[in-house]
């Protein structure tokens, strides 16, 4: 059941995955979609499988069932280098930067990871985070949690990415600053960029969407446009009555 | 008496040059995958013998067939990681050190199958015996090149580092293996690339440890206790450290053997103990 | 669990009773050659219990065990002959030496972790073989022989002293099972496996780690004095390399427990007897039969991490020393996978 709002083939087309970590099966056979230019959120519980589905479409999870598919060609079970290098870039949960090499080094290995075709340069990532050019030569492990934020969305913009996959970067963020990060986000997305935006920030995520999906334990709960539905109906499957 | 101990102490400064070369491999290896490396002496003795077979056959100074043997040693170290250890390097260390411990006892007595038991040495000719007259003392050339070249190496290994693009890909991986596989920095190469560089330390040792003393099949683990000591006497992830640890076991040899010649290993080991003791994380650790 | 298992299990727990019966009366029916193996293969399967209980257990791997097998023969040595104690209170001084030793050997090695802590046991017991060499009254670096009367203390008869040596290993190894096992089914021996095997409610049992590593470090020490001093008895010699052989008390040990299995009871008894029959057939090679050791204990690590033991576990279903106290699928060690 692939629901997308624009004729053409979607830029990424999940069908069927299922996704295990030893025994523990995380997602149940879910159907996602994400069209070209497209800004889709996932949102759920924790635990409600959000991480797993990010983490399945780079191919790190120990095992998955499923196709995946990214611009035609199946990713799903590609080696992750060869995945990013195709246009997919991942900002990690929990920012996950290098601590000890510096801002600079860390967007570095951002687009070393990637397409490395005429997208993003380091300079414009500094025109875009001002903060980080005068900091550029700082280990990363000195910078605060909205500057880290910073270099890891720098980072995954400098992979030339035709989709981002951003998971929860607004975690433990004061709210300024996640607004700036959203209003950034739009922006990139006007660049023709393709978004999955997995966040427990309801509000937020679905403010900016085109469309959504809830996961629930596993499952897709709820699917489709922002605007279709209203809060009680979108928390009552975020929760599960 | 003095001129005695400060020409012991000058003779222990340039072998310690040498023993920070051996350690300089184990150091990579200990910093980047987090696992020592039980065979990484008797890989030296290997190379060793390696040499000792390329020099004899093709008639060339033992010098020119390290520099036939460095891409090998590239080579035999990427291709150890990709094959064998990259299976084992994950969060339990057990696995890892009963394969390297395995992998000393199957090269150990390899060696001694392939080369038999007798003692063997290197030779570069007339640099072996050469000596430069430096302030009233006299000093080997091959210790002051080798001491020399453990500079060159500390620098470059600094410069590989800090200041190149595969330098920076390998600190990160050290810093957090699971989140450049997330990103999309391919661990397993990274780690294959590491291994290489490491295969050149150990040629590099090797050579100039044939040159300077003598070794056998079996004289492996001695090496790996002094790379070892040296590391954690620098302080685990320093390469000046290692440097300066490479030092303070040179003299502690050089003057314990002066004492007595049976005392020069135990020397070492006492004077590392109680310096372990007093200051664990080593001389100049970078944590 | 299926009929079948039960009958397994049952079956191989009368196999390990019964051979445990027929060694404890080996003597009666043995001649000198077969038990002076016997003992060689009671004192080994000491030091692969003892390793196994580090590594398996406590997450301590030690290449260093070799120190504590030496201290115990060099006291036993000095105790008996030096200073002319009865024999049998020498082998009490054996493990205690080793016990008192052990103490700083363990300060210093507990600062390192993992694998520097492996190869700072291989330091020290480096340093104490060296020492070992520089002791006037025990023949230096060449070592020196046990005075006969000595070993007439064990029977005036040849046979007789075989017997009793045998006897004495056996009461060793008794005592190491008995001893392990009761530690493994206690409250630090159930913190330990928990720990083991990943369990974030080790510590919420409230079981203190560091306290059960350090007992355990500890309680290996005077079983491995014990057995060095049975050693010496039975080879009439002490000498640095070969008290403190590294190849014969720490690298066939490590090979033996991790061919047979780590992390059981069982695997350290498959892999000592599988030692002994192969050294029967692969001795003769010479250089090759530590080759084969090595790489056989490489495959297995690739393959079966468990060893020998873990594959025979799945198909019987459950252990035969049952050191669990539940249904635990035992042991933690799993491959990245």
């Amino acid at each position: 059941m692939a629901v997308t709002s624009s004729a053409e083939a979607p830029l990424l087309s999940i069908e069927g995955l299922s996704v295990y970590y030893q025994q523990f099966r995380a997602l149940h056979g879910i159907d996602i979609a994400v069209g070209q230019g497209e800004i889709v959120s996932i949102i759920g519980a924790n635990g409600a499988g959000k991480s797993s589905l990010l983490k399945a479409i780079v191919s790190q999870v120990d095992r998955i069932e499923g196709r995946i598919q990214f611009a035609g060609a199946d990713i799903a079970n590609q080696p992750t280098p060869a995945i990013v290098a195709s246009g997919i870039a991942l900002v990690p949960e929990g920012r996950r930067l290098f601590p000890s090499l510096t801002v600079e080094e860390n967007l570095e290995i951002g687009w070393q990871t990637g397409r490395k075709g005429s997208g993003v340069k380091l300079n414009e990532v500094f025109d875009l985070f001002p903060v980080l050019r005068e900091k550029r030569r700082q280990p990363a492990w000195q910078l605060s949690g909205g500057q880290q934020q910073m270099v890891a969305l720098g980072r995954a913009l400098l992979a030339d990415p035709r989709l981002l996959l951003c998971d929860e970067i607004s975690l433990g963020l004061a709210p300024t600053i996640v607004n700036d990060l959203y209003t950034l986000l739009l922006s990139i997305n006007q660049r023709g960029i393709g978004i999955v935006l997995v966040e427990q920030d309801i509000r937020r995520s679905l403010a900016i969407a085109n469309r959504f999906y809830c996961l629930l334990e596993g499952r897709i709960s709820l699917s489709g446009k922002p605007s279709d539905f209203d809060r009680d109906t979108i928390t009552r499957h975020y929760f599960g009555s | 008496m003095i001129v005695t101990y400060l020409n012991l102490i000058i003779q222990g400064v340039l072998l310690g040059g040498l023993y920070a070369i051996f350690a300089l491999g184990l150091s990579l290896s200990v910093g980047v995958m987090r696992f020592v490396n039980i065979a990484h002496g008797d890989f030296i003795v290997l190379v060793s013998f390696l040499l000792l077979t390329v020099a004899t056959a093709l008639h060339i100074n033992v010098l020119l067939a390290l520099v036939l043997m460095i891409p090998v040693a590239f080579g035999g170290g990427w291709l150890l990681q990709r094959v064998l250890l990259q299976r084992v390097i994950g969060p339990n260390v057990l696995l890892p050190l009963l394969v390297t411990f395995g992998l000393s006892i199957i090269v150990q007595n390899g060696l001694l199958q392939g080369f038999g038991a007798d003692t063997r040495t290197l030779s570069a000719g007339s640099l072996d015996t050469a000596s430069l007259h430096i302030g009233g003392f006299y000093v080997g050339l091959l210790p002051v090149l080798t001491f020399a070249l453990a500079v060159a190496l500390v620098v470059g290994f600094d410069w590989l580092l800090y200041r190149s693009r595969i330098g920076a890909s390998i600190r990160a991986v050290a810093d957090d293996v699971a989140a450049a596989d997330l990103i999309g920095l391919s661990s397993v190469r990274v780690y294959a690339i590491a291994m290489g560089i490491v295969g050149v330390t150990v040629a590099i040792a090797a050579c100039f440890m044939g040159l300077r003393m003598n070794f056998d099949a079996t004289s492996g683990p001695s090496r790996l206790l002094v790379a070892f000591e040296v590391v954690v006497l620098g302080g685990l992830g320093s390469l000046r450290g290692t440097l300066l640890g490479g030092i303070i076991l040179g003299i502690a040899q050089t003057i314990g053997g002066q004492i007595d010649g049976a005392w020069q290993v135990l020397a070492g080991h006492l004077v590392f103990l109680l310096i372990f003791l007093l200051r664990p994380q080593g001389l100049l650790p970078r944590y | 669990m299926p009929r079948h298992q039960r009958l397994s299990i049952a079956v191989g727990r009368i196999v390990l009773v019964g051979a445990a019966a027929i060694l404890a009366v080996a003597p009666f029916f043995l001649g000198a050659g077969d038990l002076t193996v016997l003992t060689e293969f009671l004192c080994l399967l000491v030091l692969a219990w003892m390793w196994n209980l580090l590594a398996g257990y406590a997450d301590i791997v030690t290449v260093g065990q070799h120190a504590f097998v030496g201290v115990g023969a060099y006291t036993f040595y000095g105790t008996v002959v030096l200073l002319g104690v009865d024999p049998y209170l020498a082998f009490a001084a054996a493990a205690l030496m080793a016990l008192v030793i052990a103490l700083p050997a363990m300060m210093i090695v507990f600062r390192l972790r993992a694998a520097y802590l492996a190869v700072g046991t291989w330091v020290v017991a480096e340093v104490l073989m060296l020492i070992a060499g520089k002791l006037p009254n025990f023949g230096f670096g060449s070592g020196v022989s046990l005075p006969v009367r000595v070993a007439r203390e064990f029977g005036a008869r040849p046979d007789e002293r075989f017997a009793t040596i045998y006897w004495l290993a056996f009461a060793l190894a008794a005592a190491t099972f008995a001893s392990t096992y009761f530690l493994l089914r206690s409250r630090i021996g159930l913190g330990l496996t928990a720990m083991r095997d990943n369990e974030e409610a080790a510590g919420a049992m409230g079981v203190n780690l560091v306290r059960a590593r350090v007992i355990c470090f500890l309680w290996t020490a005077p079983f491995l004095g014990l057995a060095g001093a049975i050693i010496t008895l039975q080879k009439l010699r002490i000498s640095p390399p070969a008290s403190f052989s590294i190849i014969d008390w720490t690298v066939f040990v490590i090979f033996n427990v991790v061919i047979g299995g780590i992390g059981s009871l069982e695997g350290p008894i498959l892999g000592t007897a599988l030692f002994f029959i192969l050294r029967e057939y692969l001795a003769q090679l010479g250089t090759w039969h530590l080759i084969i050791l090595g790489t056989l204990s490489i495959v297995i690590i690739l393959i079966e991490p468990r060893g020998l033991w873990g594959l025979l576990r799945r198909a019987l279903g459950g252990d035969l020393i049952p050191v669990s106290h539940g249904a635990r699928p035992g042991f933690g060690i799993t491959r990245k996978s």
